[in-house]
């Protein structure tokens, strides 16, 4: 990519602002492209994650997602934000990906037993500041939450993690999925509610982070 | 009919469960959120269960972002790269480009079903089209059959016949309707009866046979059968 045109020049200090993006990338701004990327990878990545039943599949739903905004820009009114448009199509992507998952690869057993390729070279250092016991206990109820989040309906799950996870409001929920305001309360309500339930028999609630007594396997 | 009794308590408790998620995350403001407090602190069953909700979520958020894999920063540079381009060099079939795309996906699924129909189609009319009889006959004398073939047939028959009671006689018919040659399948005939047969089909003419309108040589098999009438009395 070497040609440079005069969209360009709105990118180069700071993050362009969203109507200038989307200029940007209907006129093939280079610096669009690069802007985008880094502006919604990680977000979107961090959506269809907890979306999905399979997260390895994320990082090919991401370049999807990604694929289709680049060729429907041109289709992007700015009725609603980009940042909506974007996390519309990465909801619906998830979704689709999700009942193809259902139908063909459910019964499927992969051979990994962990994705270390997602972890950044932070993460692999050792923490001298925390002890051995918080790291591993850190890791254990972070496995928790995230298989207490799992379980809950795909449709509320949604809801939830746009909400707490992406701290979207109430409004901007509504124009991802789809809904009126009121599903978008329903939902996460019901959401939290499941979730809530979900932790409660393997966590105890109501008094801090503690331990509920689980079975020796 | 009997309704179920509410309290005022039980009433006030749904009324503070709907606004409960909202109360969790900070976004109830106003009236909404005084009146959920007061009855917070009237009902313990709710506090609690308002306690678990702001519990629950704070875990939730405790997960943070999951970093994306490193390839997959150069996996969408790529993309970029390559839709930027074709997207600058102007080509006028790319805005086609999602019509065709939603095209794709939704003939996809049907393309090896059609194919495999398709297939099996063609395999089974070739077995099936060499039982076919697929002979024309002519609706009527005036018409030239342009079809495959047809038989030679009888168009006049002489007026008289032969002593035999029943007789069957194959004819070899030229293209011009002549017989050059007959046959007889049951049998050879004594002298004055094959005197009789060649009379009678000298007087005899016929239609030759057709193959695509033109007439041909053909074969043709007669059967004569006395007939009669009984007068009793």
């Amino acid at each position: 990519m070497t040609s440079r045109t005069s969209a360009d020049s709105r990118f180069d200090n700071g993050a362009p602002e969203e109507p200038a993006l989307a200029d940007g990338l209907r006129a093939g701004s280079e610096d669009a492209y690069e802007a985008l990327i880094s502006r919604y990878q990680q977000p979107v990545f961090n959506l269809v994650y907890r979306l999905l039943e399979d997260p390895g599949d994320a990082s090919d739903v991401v370049q999807e997602v990604f694929l289709k905004v680049f060729r429907n820009v041109g289709s992007f009114r700015g009725t609603s934000s980009l940042r909506t448009w974007i996390y519309r199509i990465a909801v619906n992507e998830a979704h689709n990906h999700r009942r193809w998952f259902t139908r063909h690869r459910r019964n499927q057993v992969g051979l990994e037993t962990e994705d270390d390729s997602a972890r950044h070279w932070q993460e692999v250092l050792s923490d001298h500041s925390r002890s051995a016991f918080d790291l591993v206990s850190d890791a254990e109820t972070r496995a928790i939450v995230e298989q207490a989040l799992a379980d809950v309906n795909p449709a509320f799950r949604a809801a939830v993690v746009l909400r707490d996870l992406e701290d979207m409001s109430y409004e901007e929920i509504a124009e991802v999925l789809q809904v009126s305001l009121g599903t978008v309360k329903s939902r996460i309500l019901r959401g939290r509610e499941a979730l809530r339930r979900n932790l409660e028999g393997r966590v105890a609630l109501g008094s801090g982070l503690e331990w509920a007594a689980q079975p020796a396997e | 009919m009997e309704f179920p009794i509410v309290s005022r308590k039980t009433l006030a408790c749904w009324r503070a469960g709907r606004k409960l998620s909202a109360y969790a995350d900070r976004s109830l403001a106003g009236a909404a959120r005084e009146s959920v407090t007061a009855h917070l602190a009237e009902c313990g069953e709710c506090a609690a269960r308002a306690e678990k909700l702001v519990q629950a979520r704070e875990m939730l958020r405790t997960l943070g972002h999951v970093k994306a894999p490193r390839e997959l920063t150069t996996s969408l540079r790529i993309i970029a790269s390559r839709e930027r381009a074709r997207r600058v060099s102007g080509n006028p079939l790319f805005d086609f480009e999602p019509l065709w795309m939603r095209m794709r996906n939704w003939m996809q699924p049907l393309a090896l079903p059609f194919a495999g129909g398709i297939v099996s189609t063609l395999v089974l009319f070739s077995m099936l089209v060499p039982g076919y009889d697929v002979s024309v006959r002519a609706a009527s004398p005036a018409d030239v059959p342009t079809a495959f073939y047809t038989d030679p047939s009888v168009k006049t028959i002489a007026p008289f016949a032969f002593s035999s009671d029943e007789l069957v006689v194959e004819l070899a018919i030229d293209e011009q309707g002549r017989v050059v040659d007959y046959h007889l399948p049951n049998g050879p005939a004594s002298a004055p009866l094959r005197r009789a047969i060649e009379n009678s089909l000298l007087f005899t003419t016929f239609t030759p046979a057709m193959a695509f309108g033109q007439p041909t040589s053909g074969r043709v098999r007669l059967s004569f059968r006395r007939s009669h009438i009984e007068v009793r009395g």
